[in-house]
């Protein structure tokens, strides 16, 4: 009989299915280790990416996934402490022999490159002063989204209008490097530990200027052995690597995959790790199962959520209007949205910085003193207005949750959703007048002014691609912002920080409402799991544990 | 030429009554169908007095979030929205739970009816409205227009028409509710045209087609006059089922984000919000799917029982 | 026959340059610059205007469009704005998931849809009829999205048989994994189709039935089984060969809810997170890669046809 015989076939897939499941389960095994461990050198990490690295071309790359894989393959003159917290800001030589020494006026930066490190295969040759000279000019070549931060170096400007063939501020002498800065940047260093400023080798990168990714050459302990995109980056060990080595022989990236699978993976001890967020509908389980609180690791970034407001779009020119808006929102709502992934944030700059002052200019909700700043402005019945936000999850809901909020004051409005990639673009053009939106901001470098000068200066607002979305343009602030930026002694800074956070809080230009903290799940066997503020999850600190003998 | 002709020189042609007898009988009998009408009814009445409904019925509003409140469930005072963000399940305050803003599903599922329902049957009428139109001119002048007409709907045939949607909403910026009618009732019109152009080659060529040209009716009155009503029982038919296919279709909008927008509930952007929850908190996205799913299988339920009644042979 | 043929593979093309350009049109109502896309965070407008300049931005639409045409004849659909990595491998790369995706499901739905439409039609009205028509009734008009997330919810979640979505390759995961990964996937879209096989093929057969040559054939004294084999089933069937070939070739330009629903790297996702990120390379790439298969299997069956029925006539 026919129907029999495909009964047999059915009951066979399944058992073979069955099969399947049961022989990943065994990969966990039931050597069940101590918490703590003991750093094993040698084994296969897997790690899990939903959308992997935008590139890993490091003049390209902006992504945190990417910036988080490429300092285990590549290096820059500096680089930070690998620690967390406060600790992880400060910064060290990498490729660099020694701190480099500055001038007194500030503008000089004299390095002297590191002997003997070689770059990966097939380039086999040593890292010289002139691969430096080359990758920060081939940033401006490629129109590389970093290249901004390195415009203060003398002739970048004109090297980028096509004046000249080479930056004229970047000198070489024999393995001493150069640089000549326009203004004192106290910054500068930071900016050269950003992947933009990674090495990488001429006669590659020239060869493959669209997709270096695909022809990546290292200088790290690890190498990209294969990167198929949206599947897997494998990385293995550089054997011309000479410095500190990481413990496992070979990291794996699985991209794709969604991020609740990922968790599922890290349960069952098929994967180590994600570099994803864990999903908010995970979360709540995970902490709450004594089976798996404790391999929740939470970390404070330095970042900031906030909700802008546009000062040149009627009626938020109006200080009372943004006021009402700030007693309206009642942030422990918003904390909900984001299942308690951080902390109330009444102030620009997050506690992970010395600068850091807990605010509380607007205590709320104050749904009475907000409805009596709006009749005060003139908006007794309240108005109408945009918010925008991206289509990620909880963006959406947070829109909702805000624009109930508002209009329990009689603010009413209508919630516009895009993709982050168009998002970002709509809010950072001025033309565009978008009225007020939900955004938020993580550290480049660890210093206020990433904050404070990136996103609130007024004469930074540019047509395209503004990140000081308010469109706040306050005179005395902007002066005291750059007065601060040319100031090399870190105390007088970080009480300049402190005024400029009060006076813009106070100027309402924005409702902060969330310092984000990093959640993250990771598997039994893992161990030296540590988030950097600036560089993230550092993979090469990671380590299978030692199993213990049964 | 002009048509003067005297309208009730075609009254012969119409469907007879017996026909009607016939078919009201067959359908009468036909109990599934029956029972998807009158669920179509019971939708529709809960939809169009939603208001009503939610008023005196569930007491909840669907706009209302409790992000903060809390409710007493069996002498426990509990949050609607807990700490970490999840709201409670189906109790009796809530009787299919409340949704990640602290809002009760059922009055959303209520509510959500109304998009739904209205947009599948404005969009349908979009649809009936193309096709007819094309279906009858292609097939009645038949050689180049039909030929032309033929080749356009090939084209528009070719294009994967759940990506074309989600172009046209994305190009459209604003998703309100006449863009979405007007979006689907755009892509999905070629079915109705197939099946009118199918039926008009084969009544253009039958006798009181050529009687009313023979007493000088023009082309538009034989077209919509004589014609159409000839082709009114494979309409019924086939327009009920578009109307479930079209559900379906703004649904699926809906839950790509492109449909009508939040604080809006539909079907559709219910089960969006709720989709990346669904392991642990089922209730969002289970009960606008059981909603979706028993609006649209009435309405199949309906079209196949028309068709068997109306299309006798097929039974 | 070859003029016949060549004429068709005229139309082809004419057909992909039509999709093509009705795409492209679409993608210019949409204000946002893909420059400043590629740009990025820190762009300055001579940056901006540099890129405009280098992909061709600042050229009137039909030079763009041209320039995309010339190129994709040659098989090089450019790079994609977000991503930067070439369009067409990226395409290659993700059709083998929308393959196996298709593929998988279809064979599901053949091996349960038309089963139970055969049966349904030798026994029509009776109770397992009834049960298979209502269970197929059920089958069509689930949201296939919602499916996806309720099997997920029950056999990924609940009961960890199977993985919350992702796909996994045979060359890294085995046959077995590959497999395990897409159950729940190729069961929620056959779920869908496997209503519709059912249904038509029930419809063909009954109809065959009525035919003279099965009455003819059953006078004959030919033993039932040889009649429904070779006359009844040989004839019904027919019909939906075709829809199959149609069928199959649209979901090879990706299923977009399915893939969207279990997180599956394939043709559908590329060209709805290119819609999204108005990355238009990619989205002109996944369409017209959408519309190859969609015309190719509206050929192929027509070919099939012209060959076997000797009633069609090459026109």
């Amino acid at each position: 009989m026919v129907s029999n015989r495909l009964l047999i076939l059915y009951l066979a897939i399944i058992c073979l299915l069955l099969a399947c499941r049961s022989g990943e389960q065994a990969t966990e095994g039931p050597q069940a280790v101590s918490t703590d461990g003991i750093p094993r050198r040698g084994g296969k990490i897997i790690l899990l990416s939903q959308n992997g690295p935008d590139y890993l071309d490091p003049g390209l790359a902006y992504l945190t996934t990417s910036w988080e894989i490429l300092p285990a393959v590549n290096n820059g003159l500096l680089t930070y402490v690998k620690a967390s917290g406060a600790e992880g800001m400060n910064l060290i030589p990498d490729l660099a022999s020694k701190m480099p020494d500055i001038s007194p006026d500030g503008r000089r930066y004299t390095f002297v490159v590191k002997k003997g490190v070689r770059f990966g295969s097939p380039v086999n040759r040593e890292v010289t002063a002139a691969d430096f000279k080359y990758s920060m000019e081939r940033l401006v070549a490629l129109n590389s989204p970093g290249i901004g931060f390195y415009m203060n170096i003398a002739g970048a400007l004109q090297m980028s209008r096509g004046e000249a063939d080479h930056i004229s501020g970047v000198q070489v002498c024999g393995d001493t490097l150069t640089f000549r800065l326009l203004e004192p940047d106290a910054l500068f260093l930071n900016k050269l530990a950003m992947p933009f400023a990674y090495v990488v080798p001429r006669e590659v990168a020239e060869k493959h200027p669209q997709d270096y990714s695909q022809h990546h050459v290292a200088t790290g302990p690890y190498t990209i052995a294969e990167y198929i995109p949206r599947r897997r980056i494998i990385l293995v060990r550089n054997p011309n690597y000479t410095g500190q080595e990481g413990y496992a022989d070979t990291l794996e990236v699985q991209l794709g995959g969604n991020t609740l699978n990922a968790i599922a993976k890290i349960k069952k001890g098929q994967a180590d790790l994600s570099l994803d967020v864990i999903p908010s509908s995970e979360l709540p389980r995970l902490k709450r199962d004594p089976r798996y609180k404790d391999r929740v690791k939470i970390t404070p970034v330095g970042s900031l959520y906030y909700i802008f407001m546009n000062l040149r779009v009627k009626p938020f020119d109006d200080l009372r209007v943004r006021q009402a808006v700030c007693y309206a929102i009642d942030k422990r709502a918003l904390l909900k949205v984001w299942s308690a992934q951080g902390i109330i944030a009444n102030e620009i700059i997050p506690p992970e910085f010395p600068a850091f002052q807990a605010l509380t200019l607007y205590p709320g909700p104050n749904l009475d003193k907000a409805r009596a700043l709006l009749a005060e402005a003139g908006y007794p019945e309240g108005f109408k207005t945009d918010f925008y936000a991206t289509n990620i999850d909880p963006m959406p809901r947070l829109a909702e949750v805000i624009q109930a909020q508002l209009r329990q004051v009689g603010i009413m409005t209508t919630i516009k959703l895009f993709d982050s990639s168009v998002y970002y673009q709509l809010i950072g053009r001025p033309a565009e007048q978008v009225p007020m939106g939900a955004s938020g901001w993580y550290q480049d470098y660890p210093d206020p002014s990433n904050f404070i000068d990136v996103l609130f200066n007024g004469r930074r607002i540019t047509p395209v691609r503004n990140n000081n979305v308010s469109h706040y343009d306050n005179p005395r602030v902007n002066d005291l912002i750059e007065q601060t930026l040319k100031l090399m002694d870190s105390q007088v800074r970080t009480e300049n920080w402190r005024r400029l956070d009060r006076m813009i809080t106070a100027d309402a230009t924005i409702v902060p409402y969330l310092h984000y903290t990093n959640h993250a799940f990771i598997s039994r066997r893992l161990g030296g799991y540590l988030y950097h503020p600036s560089a993230g999850t550092m993979l090469t600190c990671l380590y299978l544990k030692e199993q213990r003998e049964r | 030429m002009s048509s003067t002709a005297d309208n009730s020189s075609f009254a012969a042609i119409e469907p007879t009554s017996s026909f009607r007898q016939q078919a009201w009988q067959r359908f009468r009998r036909d109990r599934l169908a029956i029972a998807g009408g009158l669920l179509i009814l019971l939708f529709i009445a809960l939809a169009s007095a939603a208001p009503l409904v939610v008023k005196y019925g569930t007491q909840h509003s669907p706009f209302q979030q409790h992000m903060m409140d809390k409710i007493t469930v069996g002498g426990k005072l509990i949050d609607v929205v807990d700490d970490d963000g999840l709201p409670v399940g189906p109790n009796r305050v809530f009787l299919f739970g409340a949704d990640l803003t602290g809002r009760d599903v059922l009055s959303r599922v209520i509510y959500g009816g109304r998009v739904s329902l209205l947009v599948a049957l404005l969009a349908t009428a979009v649809s009936l409205f193309i096709g007819l139109v094309w279906g009858t001119v292609a097939a009645y002048y038949g050689g180049p227009v039909d030929a032309t007409l033929s080749r356009l709907m090939e084209l528009m045939m070719a294009f994967p028409i759940l990506l074309l949607a989600i172009a046209l909403a994305s190009a459209m910026q604003t998703s309100s509710l006449l863009v979405v009618v007007l979006i689907i009732g755009f892509v999905n019109w070629t079915y109705i045209g197939r099946i009118v152009r199918g039926q008009v080659l084969t009544l253009r060529k039958r006798e009181f087609v050529e009687a009313a040209r023979a007493l000088g009716a023009g082309d538009l009155h034989i077209m919509f006059r004589v014609i159409l009503p000839n082709l009114m029982a494979p309409l019924i038919v086939y327009t009920t089922l578009a109307v479930a296919g079209n559900i379906l279709f703004e649904t699926a909008l809906s839950f790509l984000g492109l449909g009508v927008q939040p604080p809006t509930p539909s079907w559709g952007n219910m089960i969006r919000e709720g989709m990346s929850y669904y392991n642990v908190a089922w209730w969002i996205t289970v009960f606008p799917g059981l909603a979706i799913l028993f609006t649209v299988l009435a309405f199949n339920l309906l079209g196949d029982g028309l068709r068997d009644a109306l299309d006798p042979r097929l039974k | 026959m070859t003029a016949y043929f060549m004429r068709r593979m005229i139309w082809v093309a004419l057909l992909l340059v039509g999709v093509s350009l009705a795409t492209f049109v679409i993608f210019f109502l949409i204000p946002a610059n893909p420059a400043e896309l590629v740009a990025g965070k820190s762009a300055t407008p001579e940056m901006i205007r540099n890129i405009e300049h280098r992909l061709g931005l600042d050229r009137p639409w039909y030079v763009q469009y041209w320039r995309f045409f010339s190129n994709a004849v040659r098989g090089n659909l450019g790079f994609s704005y977000i991503t930067q990595q070439k369009v067409a491998p990226t395409l290659l790369a993700a059709f083998p998931v929308t393959i196996s995706l298709t593929v998988g499901a279809a064979i599901i739905w053949l091996a349960i849809g038309i089963p139970i439409g055969i049966l349904s039609a030798l026994k029509p009205r009776s109770l397992s009829d009834r049960i298979a028509m209502i269970f197929a009734l059920v089958g069509i008009s689930t949201p296939v999205y919602w499916l996806g997330l309720v099997l997920l919810k029950i056999f990924a979640d609940a009961l960890g048989l199977f993985p919350l979505g992702d796909y996994m390759e045979i060359s890294r995961g085995g046959f077995l994994c590959w497999i395990h990964h897409l159950v729940l996937p190729w069961f929620t879209l056959a779920f869908l189709y496997a209503g519709w096989y059912a249904r038509m093929t029930r419809t063909n057969m009954l109809e065959t039935m009525g035919e003279d040559f099965v009455r003819t054939a059953r006078a004959k004294g030919l033993p039932e089984r040889r009649v429904v084999l070779k006359h009844i089933l040989r004839n019904s069937l027919t019909p939906v060969v075709t829809m199959f070939g149609m069928d199959v070739g649209y979901l090879m330009g990706g299923a977009v809810l399915t893939e969207t629903v279990f997180g599956l790297p394939g043709i559908g996702g590329l060209a709805w997170k290119g819609i999204q990120q108005r990355d238009l390379p990619m989205v002109m790439g996944a369409v017209t890669f959408a519309a190859v298969f969609i015309i190719l299997a509206n050929l192929i069956v027509d070919l099939v046809y012209a060959v076997l029925d000797p009633r069609v006539r090459y026109r």
